[in-house]
């Protein structure tokens, strides 16, 4: 199935999401964590532990009925160089700092021990100058993984080191601030992200934060309370303003799941025979996903496929598209071409 | 410092000579007002700790009683001078004090309890249901609870007395006492020796006793003698929460008590801080139908709360799913499927919970399973409260077994439970020689030592033998010199067990619990804290152990929540012929016991009760079908709101697909 051209030697490093839920000071509290660790040992000394806490072998994302801060002591107790990293960090329901059901700061969840967390995931509804709003989170590496729980989404986000490929040196570009292996990372367009805005699913309401804040948080279709998204709670969170940047920081390139942009251009749905035809055909002319996305020339992209697809990659490339943003646990929708542009271009060529 | 109590509260705590019964109904603050009158009786009346005794019916709760007494007394480390612990304990010190017993009393283990019942009932060839070893054991113990001797029960039942008569035999023979044997045996010493029971009733001028409900007669007799004298007893319990007569308990002792000290003071703690009203006036209700003398009537001043839910479903797997949902609903999910599920992710109570705030009750073990299943397969942590101590498992009872020999103060069965465990090709022709040699008389060391001169044995086993013996040998070294801490790690290692046990988790568990509970004895080597630790196995219950680090939700009997209080309390399986069960004895006094147990378990609940019955129910192997217990229809309409089950009525199909995060 992997086209001959995106093989590759595929390297695996020790990782687990833990899913935390427990009352602290007087809330409930859902904390997925990622941990990452150095060895198959250090995995089963961090285990035992656990196995007598909860079930953790039921499921891909153990669900424990323990305090993240107990969590992060019991993995460092177990394993010096295993790192804790709070996952999708902005997420309303289930992430450290999301509005339904995480804290305030990283310091009121992990309280003495905060200074043992090196990371955060930004999750696919937020991008790097989003959390360099925060002051506090200009000490922390902003990682961004795929957070696939099926194949087809591995790679959606990704981190770009220039290290050995040992858990050793990935680990300490990431948790040594000095280091420089760590160059930045690949990102969804956050509007994209299924929290990024505010609304109310079920009236298919889409609020922008000052929207929601006008209308004292609650729907103005049905009056019931709104999910708060991802850039409201960074805005509440904030003290710093709109476009400031990290000293820290770290570059970063927005992009869109290339199957995506292949639909839009081909105005099918995303899930389509035809779709993952095209999506693989192009892969096994041109090579891996990212390299379509990210690097090929847009002439073999033309030749390849279609001056539609070429000119939207183009767009992505430069972040020259439209997107409707996710609220309440709807993807945004993303528009690289109006009905216009689409009959202009295609007007004078076929679709492909 | 008696400003924050009751006025009732502050009578019982101010009250000083003479008897005292404190009738305290569920959450009423009784160990808060019993922790409160012994901070009195030191700081006020000055009554020295160490004249006092306070007698609690689990370690547990004297743990608790302890603690308290640290943050009220000025000088906390008054608190270890108070006589403070369980029957059994008290007895046990007492015992040991007065002298005549053996100094270290030695206690059978519950495990070989078992086997020797069992041995005594095959040699009888007794059958039959009340030969099963372990109903057996019960009736004996329920004997010793009305303390009678193998002679005195032979009127009763002739049988059950010859059976009881072998067991004692066998105990004297080893001069080991059971665990029941604790308190009659001080009674008795009480009784025969007036100068030891005046000068144990000198030493305790105060003495308090909780959970008087839950006495037996041997316990009260106990308690009368020792405050026959200068009868300063202070008495609390709650009728309605009598809920073990299967154990000998007896709800009329509140009158006896009367009877016996006439002079008695009553004061009723009847302001419940626990649960809001609609639990209150349900459960009041429910045990209204019961027509016992000096009970309490609870009030509160908390809000109403939620309604009672009451869900009908039609099987056991389905109600498992409704307490899953129920659970999910009230955490506002704790998947993202959850969250998809219900419409707009809005926590719908006010309340916020953790894992930790719910329990989950039923009546029998047997009912544990379809609930254990539906929370597995949903994710949701959990935690069975067992009847089993978690230390006990064939594999840790070998590693005790291992060190008892090593001490040189073990029976002929430890050398039987290791003889082969880990295997070491002592197969079944080994086993029979053992027993030959055992029946010879010889002790453990010389079997073991005339092994190696043996020449009817194989070769393969007389090195078996001998190896064992040098790691005997070299287990007596280790517990000269290390703690039992230590001395329980290595020996786990060195005798093959943690091999042997591999990747058994059970058995890695239970060592976990052995070594915690090992953790107090650091200070002396193993030798001098063996058997103390030993004692102390033997006492400890099953409900004592709660992993209070893991928030989960808790499932337990009716029985085992005895004492606890959550947020949400979910009483499943209110089925006629689950709830009221009644198995042993029936009639109205049967029906009232049970009453009394679902009382209990309904006054669990801080905020929210939901209940739940089924239509059809499978249970030791058959379907049967059921009709909602009597005690629902006890409940008034007005607090009950009978739940739609359709959302969980949809068949179970195993683990919930996991959506993926975005």
């Amino acid at each position: 199935m992997v086209p001959s051209r995106c093989r590759a030697p595929v390297r695996f490093l020790l990782s687990a999401e833990i899913s935390s839920i427990y009352k602290k000071n007087e809330r409930t509290r859902k904390v997925h964590n990622l941990v990452f660790i150095p060895t198959m040992d250090a995995a089963r000394r961090i285990q035992a532990p656990l196995s007598r806490i909860g079930n953790i072998q039921s499921d891909g994302r153990p669900i424990l009925g323990l305090d993240a801060k107990e969590l992060l002591k019991i993995v460092k107790e177990n394993s010096d160089e295993a790192v804790l990293v709070p996952a999708h960090a902005w997420t309303p329901h289930f992430s450290v700092l999301g509005a339904k059901s995480g804290f305030d700061s990283l310091a009121e969840c992990f309280e003495e021990l905060t200074a043992h967390i090196p990371a955060i995931e930004t999750g696919l509804s937020s991008d790097p100058p989003m959390n360099w709003r925060l002051s506090v989170l200009n000490e922390v590496r902003l990682i961004s993984n795929s957070d696939a729980h099926s194949p087809i989404k591995l790679m959606r986000e990704a981190n770009l080191f220039d290290t050995d490929l040992t858990y050793h040196a990935i680990m300490t570009s990431i948790t040594e601030p000095a280091s420089h292996g760590f160059l930045g990372t690949l990102e969804f367009y956050p509007e994209e992200g299924k929290y990024h805005y505010d609304g109310h699913r079920a009236c298919s309401m889409r609020l922008a934060p000052e929207e929601t804040r006008n209308n004292g948080g609650r729907c103005p279709k049905c009056n019931r309370k709104v999910t708060v998204g991802v850039m409201h709670r960074v805005e509440e969170l904030a003290d710093l303003p709109a476009g400031s940047c990290s000293p820290a920081g770290r570059p970063y390139q927005s992009t869109i799941p290339l199957m995506e942009i292949i639909a839009e251009v081909m105005q099918a749905g995303v899930n389509t025979k035809k779709v993952m035809g095209a999506y693989l055909d192009l892969l096994s002319r041109l090579g891996n996903e990212y390299h379509v996305l990210l690097e090929a020339e847009l002439d073999s992209i033309r030749q390849t496929s279609s001056d539609l697809l070429a000119e939207a990659i183009s767009r992505v490339r430069s972040g020259r598209v439209e997107i409707q943003p996710g609220y309440d646990g709807e993807f945004g929708t993303i528009r690289v071409f109006s009905k216009e542009e689409r009959q202009q271009i295609t007007g004078q060529l076929d679709l492909f | 410092m008696l400003e924050n109590l009751t006025e009732s509260q502050r009578s019982a705590v101010e009250h000083v000579e003479g008897p005292l019964l404190i009738l305290a109904g569920a959450g009423t603050g009784k160990t808060r007002t019993l922790a409160y009158r012994i901070a009195h009786l030191i700081q006020q009346r000055g009554v020295l700790p160490k004249q006092i005794m306070a007698v609690t019916f689990t370690r547990k709760a004297a743990a608790e009683m302890a603690s308290r007494l640290r943050s009220l007394l000025h000088q906390p480390s008054q608190a270890h001078e108070i006589r403070l612990g369980t029957f059994h304990a008290l007895s046990g010190n007492l015992l040991r004090e007065s002298g005549e017993a053996r100094a270290e009393l030695e206690l059978l283990p519950e495990s070989d309890q078992l086997n020797l019942i069992t041995n005594i009932i095959k040699v009888g060839g007794l059958t039959g249901p009340d030969w099963q070893p372990l109903e057996a054991l019960r009736r004996i113990s329920l004997a010793k609870g009305r303390l009678l001797s193998p002679d005195e029960l032979a009127s009763e039942d002739s049988l059950l007395s010859s059976v009881y008569r072998s067991y004692q035999e066998i105990l004297q023979e080893k001069q080991l006492l059971d665990f029941d044997d604790l308190i009659g045996a001080l009674v008795r010493r009480w009784e025969e020796a007036p100068e030891v029971l005046s000068r144990h009733q000198l030493m305790f001028r105060m003495i308090l006793v909780d959970e008087f409900q839950d006495l037996n007669e041997a316990q009260y007799r106990w308690l009368r003698l020792l405050a026959g004298a200068h009868r300063n007893l202070c008495a609390v319990g709650d009728a309605n929460q009598s809920i073990y007569g299967f154990r000998g308990s007896n709800v009329h002792i509140f009158q006896r008590f009367q009877q016996d000290f006439p002079e008695v003071r009553i004061v009723k703690l009847e302001q419940n801080f626990r649960s809001s009203q609609h639990i209150l006036k349900a459960a009041g209700e429910v045990i209204a139908h019961n027509d016992s003398a000096l009970t309490c009537k609870l009030r509160s001043d908390k809000d109403q709360g939620p309604l009672l839910r009451l869900g009908t479903l039609a099987d056991e797997v389905r109600e498992a799913c409704f307490v899953v949902a129920e659970i999910e609903r009230l955490l506002g999910g704790s998947s993202h499927y959850q969250i998809y599920r219900g419409s707009d992710g809005d926590t719908p109570e006010e309340e916020q919970f953790g894992f930790g705030d719910f329990a989950v009750l039923y009546r029998t073990h047997a009912q544990s399973r379809a609930l254990v299943d539906a929370l597995s397969n949903a994710g949701i942590p959990f935690q069975v409260v067992g009847e089993k101590a978690p230390f006990a498992n064939t594999a840790t009872d070998a590693l005790l077994s291992y060190l008892r020999l090593a001490m040189d103060t073990c029976s002929a069965r430890d050398l039987q439970t290791v003889f082969n465990l880990p295997p070491r090709g002592l197969g079944d022709k080994a086993q029979q020689w053992l027993k030959q040699e055992i029946r010879k008389g010889l002790d453990p060391w010389e079997i073991l030592r005339l092994a190696s001169k043996n020449l009817d044995l194989p070769v393969r086993h007389q090195a078996a033998m001998d190896r064992l013996l040098r790691m005997l040998i070299s287990l007596q070294k280790m517990m000269a010199h290390h703690s039992l801490p230590n001395t329980l790690d290595s020996a786990w290692e060195e005798t093959g067990l943690s091999h042997h046990c591999g990747e058994d988790g059970a058995a890695a568990e239970s060592f976990r619990w052995l070594r915690l509970l090992a953790g107090f004895h650091l200070d002396k080597p193993a030798k001098e804290t063996l058997p103390g630790f030993m004692a102390d196995l033997a006492q400890w219950r099953a409900g004592d152990f709660y992993d209070p680090r893991a928030d989960a939700v808790a499932l337990m009997t009716m029985h085992a929540a005895k004492g606890l209080e959550f947020p949400v309390v979910f009483l499943c399986g209110l089925d006629q012929d689950l709830l009221p069960l009644t198995l042993r004895e029936s009639g109205e006094e049967a029906i009232q016991e049970e009453r009394r147990l679902f009382y209990v378990a309904m006054t669990r609940a801080q905020h929210l009760l939901v209940l739940s019955t089924v239509r059809r129910r499978f249970l030791h192997g058959e379907i049967r079908n059921c009709k909602p217990s009597q005690f629902i229809s006890e409940i008034p309409a007005e607090c009950l709101e009978p739940i739609s089950p359709l959302a969980s009525q949809k068949k179970k199909t195993g683990k919930e697909k996991q959506l993926s995060l975005f």
